[in-house]
Parts: structure tokens; sequence; C-alpha cells
């Protein structure tokens, strides 16, 4: 039997979708059987991201509502044999759907998955409680920010309060130059604001709005940093242990040598 | 029309207002009835209760007290007894309408007279409950309220609150918002090993952080307390 993890941030906007895609292509090249949910009923993206928009005929509230069965409203992907979508419906909206419904909906895909990923909406309303209901693991997406930080605890705290496992944290977009200069939040300070383990950090990379935009997960990428980081976090989901990459690669080669020569700030 | 319950905003607090009406149990049930649609706003604050044109038995006296603390958590400063609508209100009661009188009512206003008696019965110290200690981090959205003193074991993160009518302690990093002494005793401090809070309210004083970092936090255990009316935070080594 599969697990269920719900991906979502409270924040919109700072990569909870993109993350899905590129975990679940991420899975799915390691031989696993995965099926993303998107959640996100109305404003729907995950699609996109994969490049399967114009194959969508049923789609997660047609299932919810027992007008047909999951299996039909199942889009496999481009890449893999094993990697599906249930999409989210466009024309309605989050009230579409009950946490009960989705609860049933997660119960028996997992029978048939490896790994089911959600795709929350962005808030704390009725999407978010759809999405969290039938997931046992969450994980967290936040950029460096102050703004986005403060919802990731706010959802982690809802998470706390609905008895759920201990939530996972991504950080996306993080750009150690700035960081550096003390423009940015670092990773030590959010991990001590937010108190929950670290499932990796994505550096910001243009490539993931080209990638985005082709329909192709960044995490097939062999060139892309942001794929690579994706490539990580799928491992570490699956229990190994890997470090955490360089991050520093990516700011040139002046201040690596400002570095060397104890110029710039550490 | 007279109103059996009027509630007023000073600048001490809260003031309620009882009629004179004949039957005290059902100016309960009313007073009862209205605080029940705040839907608990006045939680921790701080109230005045003014009964009109009578004198209460200690049994009225207690339910009244019980009521009010027990029941909505709010903190009693002040019973007044006896008094006429002018006198408390300024002017009569349940006739917002009308310009106000000067307190005597003028000549052949309506309303009893006081007996010329005035009854003040000065409440004892809020009756806390026992203090509040909770060993898990509050995050953003989260909030503890509780009539008396309250020890967290962990930390308050930003957009967390905590609300006491005592004293807050926080064994841990405080970074979003406490209000100790919030029944308006300016006592009450507000302790943390790392202090460095969004706002901070002490009774009816409000200090925050400052908009430029200035203040590094020492990285020791402060406290926040009120001196000559302004919030100041105290390092302790």
């Amino acid at each position: 039997m599969g697990q269920v993890i719900v991906i979502t941030s409270g924040k919109g906007g700072v990569g909870k979708t993109t993350t899905t895609a590129n975990l679940g292509a991420g899975l799915a090249s390691h031989g696993h059987r995965v099926c993303l949910v998107d959640a996100d009923i109305g404003l729907r993206n995950l699609d996109l991201l994969l490049g399967l928009e114009n194959r969508i005929v049923y789609d997660l509230v047609d299932v919810a509502n027992g007008y047909c069965k999951y299996k039909k409203a199942l889009i496999k992907s481009k890449q893999f044999d094993n990697l599906f979508l249930l999409p989210a419906a466009q024309t309605k909206d989050k009230t579409a759907v009950r946490p009960d419904q989705m609860r049933d909906l997660c119960e028996e895909l997992k029978q048939e998955f490896d790994y089911v990923l959600v795709d929350s909406p962005a808030g704390i309303e009725q999407g978010f409680q759809n999405a969290v209901a039938g997931a046992e693991k969450a994980i967290i997406v936040t950029t460096p920010e102050m703004a986005a930080l403060r919802d990731a605890d706010r959802v982690v705290g809802l998470l706390e309060a609905m008895d759920k496992e201990r939530p996972m944290l991504i950080i996306n977009r993080y750009r150690p130059g700035m960081v550096r200069k003390g423009d940015m939040l670092a990773i030590d300070d959010m991990l001590e604001i937010l108190a929950i383990d670290l499932l990796g950090v994505v550096p910001e990379d243009e490539q993931i709005v080209v990638t985005t935009n082709r329909g192709e997960p960044a995490v097939l990428d062999k060139h892309s940093r942001a794929g690579e980081a994706y490539r990580n976090i799928t491992r570490r989901l699956m229990g190994e242990q890997v470090p955490l990459m360089n991050l520093d690669d990516d700011d040139g080669i002046l201040s690596r040598i400002k570095r060397v020569f104890g110029f710039g700030a550490r | 029309m007279q109103r059996d319950v009027v509630f007023r905003g000073t600048r001490d607090g809260l003031l309620v207002v009882l009629s004179d009406g004949p039957d005290f149990s059902q100016l309960l049930d009313t007073l009862e009835r209205r605080l029940e649609e705040t839907g608990g706003f006045f939680r921790g604050a701080s109230v005045t209760a003014a009964v009109l044109g009578r004198r209460l038995t200690p049994e009225q006296r207690s339910r009244l007290i019980h009521l009010l603390e027990d029941r909505f958590g709010m903190v009693l400063r002040q019973i007044r007894e006896g008094e006429s609508a002018a006198a408390v209100l300024g002017r009569g009661p349940g006739e917002p309408g009308r310009a106000a009188r000067s307190p005597g009512g003028g000549p052949g206003g309506e309303g009893r007279r006081p007996e010329g008696k005035e009854w003040e019965w000065a409440v004892p110290a809020p009756r806390a409950e026992p203090p509040l200690v909770l060993a898990r981090t509050l995050r953003s959205g989260q909030a503890v309220y509780h009539r008396g003193d309250v020890v967290i074991l962990g930390d308050v993160n930003p957009g967390a609150e905590v609300v006491a009518t005592g004293h807050i302690v926080v064994m841990g990093a405080l970074r979003g918002v406490a209000h100790a002494g919030a029944g308006g005793d300016e006592t009450a401090v507000v302790a943390a090993l790392r202090l460095e809070p969004t706002q901070l309210r002490i009774g009816s004083r409000v200090g925050r952080a400052p908009d430029d970092p200035v203040r590094e936090a020492p990285g020791v255990p402060e406290v926040a307390r009120v001196v000559d009316g302004q919030i100041v935070i105290e390092g302790r080594r």
C-alpha cells in the first residue's frame, strides 16, 4: 500500500505545483507508481506543467462525486508509463468537493499507487482542508521570505492540530548570494522558526520557467540545478541519506575568488 | 423605553449598567444573553458593574461576580450599587437620542434621585486561575488566552499571540505578540529567553519592535515591564 503526501504552503506562488510535478516525475523515474492529484479546483495548473492539458476529459470533481471511476479520469504522463495525473476541474470551485470525499479517494488511490502526491491550493480554507484530508504526510514548500515563512508556520500549526505526521520542509528559490549579503533569510533562520525536518533546498533557477512552459519537469533535465535539487529530494523522500548539494556554485567566479581572499561576507 | 442592560466603554474599561428593574434574576439573564452575543469579545476585559437603585444581597453579588468573571472571563474591578442612571452614565439610560443632561437630571426630571448614599464595593484582586503551562510552540495564527499567568515551554512565533491577565513567561523565543496584565494590571511582566516580540502589551501600554532593527537580541533572558508608564526591557544575566 502506498502513501499519500500533500504538498502545501499557505502562501501562493512559492512553487507547490512545480514541486509536485518534479517530485512526481522524480519518483516515477525510480520506477515507482505515482499518482498526482491536482486539488486546486478552479485554478488548474498541474496539467500544464506536465504538458497534459489537452487530454483532460474527466476530473477530480467528477471522480469525487461518483460521476466516473477514478481510472477513467487518470491521464498517463508523456514521459513515464507509471506516472499519472488526476486533474482538477477548471470550471468549478473548491466547494465542489468535500474532505470526506477526498479521504475516500486517497484511500482508493493508495491501493493502486506507491505514491499519491496531492497538490494543495494556496490558502487555509476549504481547498486546503480538502487537499490535506486524505494525506498522512505533508511537504511544506516555502521561499526565503518573511511572508512565505509566516504562512508556512501557520500551515504547520494547522497540520499539527490535525495529528498528521510531522511535515517536511522544502525551501524553494533559494539565492545564496543574497543570503550572504543579508538580503534574504538563511536556511538556519527558517529552520529555527519552523522547527521541522528539512527535505531539501532548491536554488533559484531561470531554467525552471523554460521547463515549466514546455511541460517537461526540470528533474529530468541533467543540466538544471533546480533539477539536481529535486533529484536529491526525491531520493530523500524514498528514504535515502543524501547530503545537501553545494548551493554556492552559481554565484560566479568573482565572488568565489573574493571569498578565498576573505573579502565578501563569509 | 429604559433598557435593562447598557454597555459603555470608558477610559477605565467596560462599564456595565444594570437597570433598577424589579427582577434581578431577569436582569442577569438579559446580561448573560447580551454577553453571549459578543462571543467572548470581552474576555479578559476590565469591567465595572453598576447596579442602579438597589443594594445587592451577598447572594446576588456573588451571582453577578460569577457571571462576569467565571462565565465570561472578565476582570471585575468594581461593583457600584445604588446609584442613579444619571450619576453613572451622565444621563438617563436608554435615551441615547436625547441630549445629555447635567448629572442632576434637572428639575422635574424623571428617574429616582439617589437616596444620598453611594455604594462602592471593591472587588479583591482578580480571582486568577492557576498558571497555564503550555509545553509546545505557538505557531502563526495560534493564540492563548488565560486569566492568570502563562508559561510557554517553547517558542511564540511571529503571528502567534499570548494574552494573559497575569505574567507571561516564555521559555524559548518570543517573536509574536504578548499581552500581559490584560485586565489592566501594569505590574505584570513579560519574560523570555529570547525577547524579540513583534509587539508587547502590558496592561494598557503598547510597545513594538523598532522599525529599524537597531537592537540585536543579546542572547540572554530578558524581562519587559512598565516603568513610568513605558514598557522597558531589562536584561538578566
